[in-house]
């Protein structure tokens, strides 16, 4: 990393050029200086694994794919976003009825009680902090996937109590 | 992670429609997945009925989760109050300090509608806000695990850690929060308040702004009052959402609250009203849009 700090501040040059295009890109002087950072990242990178140079249009190409990423990462998430919602409007009436009676609450935390400690702890962080599971994954040193699993499984313990439904 | 091809008839309906609804909330889904999903719930009323009983058990885990006890930090938390039911709690109860002596490595924690004063001799002081909870870290200050702490940081700077991130306050106020989602940090008076990146470099953040950490650096305007309206007993309104304003009262409530009319969710509110009237905060919001407030049992505010 050091190493890559130096070599960030030996081309001045050519980073005043991205960082021009990429406030061209974003319209926010901020977005552009983190997509400049990550862009300049990546060639430096690149650089790194074959050892031969690389371009200044090569450079370019990076900026101009890594902007047209976090605008599809953007778009989804807010797809993503409103198909929870209808799924939440879809469910509503039946959770309010459902909740009426406290048993079902009691039986939901009964089976969460019982779960594995580590199951337990990560999917209560997902459910009860809000935390995302890159999140959880970087808090607990654990990779996503081991998170997904884990999220799973306590998913589907509360799935035996479908027949109360 | 796990990927769409894995979700298939091999499973049964109920296995495939928990670990759509996994997906869905694990922020990691593609647009290829959402779009396969769609088609998953489009297939048959089967699919979708699954998929609701899914979401009803999901939306409960949320609710009775919060009473389950099993948490890491909620160990540490009802250990806190045990510990705490002698001297600390009485002096938080009190409104009376507690010398950084007695704090030793523990933890800080407050119930719903409780706030606690931390004296750090030198240092200054902490006011826990309702539901949080505050840990001293060896050589590393503190950390806000959860919740809100307002500081007056004294002579001595004061050390807040955040993941790889450090905040350091000096002589003034600063107000550290941490609800849903990543820390924010607020200047509201202080002097010097500095927030180390994980590489090192330092930024200042200007008094009367704050600036949550999943971000770049990109500080915005707050009013101090408002947001240490706690502090003076009150919880503070002012054009705010109203799923955002019930949202904010419950937190001194020990119940989980709904808002399970979406119509108002983004209607505007504003309004005064005192942290230890919390119940009766949620009936007026409720009556603002002539919503009906059912209490289930001690876990659970319904308003519909």
């Amino acid at each position: 990393m050091c190493l890559l700090v130096a070599h960030m501040r030996m081309d001045v040059a050519k980073q005043h050029d991205l960082l021009r295009r990429a406030k061209g890109l974003t319209r926010d002087s901020i977005d552009a200086e983190d997509l400049t950072q990550e862009a300049w990242l990546r060639l430096l990178s690149a650089q790194h694994k074959t050892d031969e140079p690389k371009g200044q249009g090569f450079a370019m190409r990076i900026l101009r794919n890594l902007f047209v990423d976090q605008l599809r990462v953007r778009r989804v998430k807010a797809k993503v976003e409103a198909e929870i919602a209808v799924i939440e409007a879809e469910a509503a009436p039946s959770t309010e009825r459902i909740l009426a009676g406290r048993e079902m609450l009691e039986q939901v935390r009964q089976v969460l009680e019982t779960l594995p400690e580590k199951t337990r702890d990560i999917f209560l962080l997902h459910r009860i902090q809000g935390m995302t599971h890159a999140q959880i994954a970087k808090q607990l040193g654990l990779s996503e996937a081991t998170v997904f699993y884990h999220v799973k499984r306590a998913a589907l313990e509360l799935d035996s109590l479908r027949d109360l439904l | 992670m796990r990927r769409v091809s894995h979700i298939g008839p091999d499973q049964d309906l109920s296995s495939q429609a928990i670990e759509w609804l996994v997906l869905l909330h694990s922020g990691k889904m593609t647009e290829a997945e959402l779009a396969a999903f769609r088609m998953w719930k489009a297939q048959s009323a089967a699919n979708r009925d699954a998929l609701r009983k899914a979401q009803i058990l999901w939306q409960a885990s949320r609710v009775a989760g919060e009473h389950v006890p099993a948490l890491t930090a909620n160990r540490l938390h009802r250990r806190a109050f045990l510990w705490g039911t002698g001297a600390s709690a009485a002096a938080a109860v009190a409104g009376l300090g507690i010398g950084l002596n007695q704090m030793g490595q523990g933890d800080y924690v407050t119930a719903p509608g409780q706030s606690m004063q931390l004296e750090l001799g030198q240092e200054g002081a902490f006011v826990l806000n309702t539901k949080s909870r505050l840990d001293r870290l060896p050589d590393l200050g503190f950390t806000l695990r959860y919740g809100e702490a307002a500081l007056t940081a004294g002579e001595r700077s004061v050390l807040l850690t955040d993941g790889s991130y450090r905040v350091e306050v000096a002589s003034g106020s600063a107000l550290f929060r941490k609800w849903d989602g990543p820390l924010e940090v607020a200047n509201l008076s202080a002097r010097r308040v500095r927030i180390f990146d994980p590489d090192g470099s330092a930024s200042d953040l200007p008094p009367r702004h704050a600036w949550r950490f999943e971000t770049s650096f990109k500080p915005y305007a707050i009013d101090p009052e408002q947001r240490t309206a706690w502090q003076r007993g009150e919880i503070r309104f002012e054009g705010s959402r109203m799923d955002a304003a019930i949202e904010e009262v419950a937190r001194y409530l020990p119940h989980s609250v709904w808002l399970m009319n979406r119509a108002v969710k983004a209607s505007k509110i504003s309004g005064v009203f005192a942290t230890d009237q919390a119940l009766v905060a949620l009936r007026a919001l409720a009556r603002t849009h002539d919503l009906r407030l059912d209490e289930v049992g001690e876990m659970l505010i319904v308003i519909s």
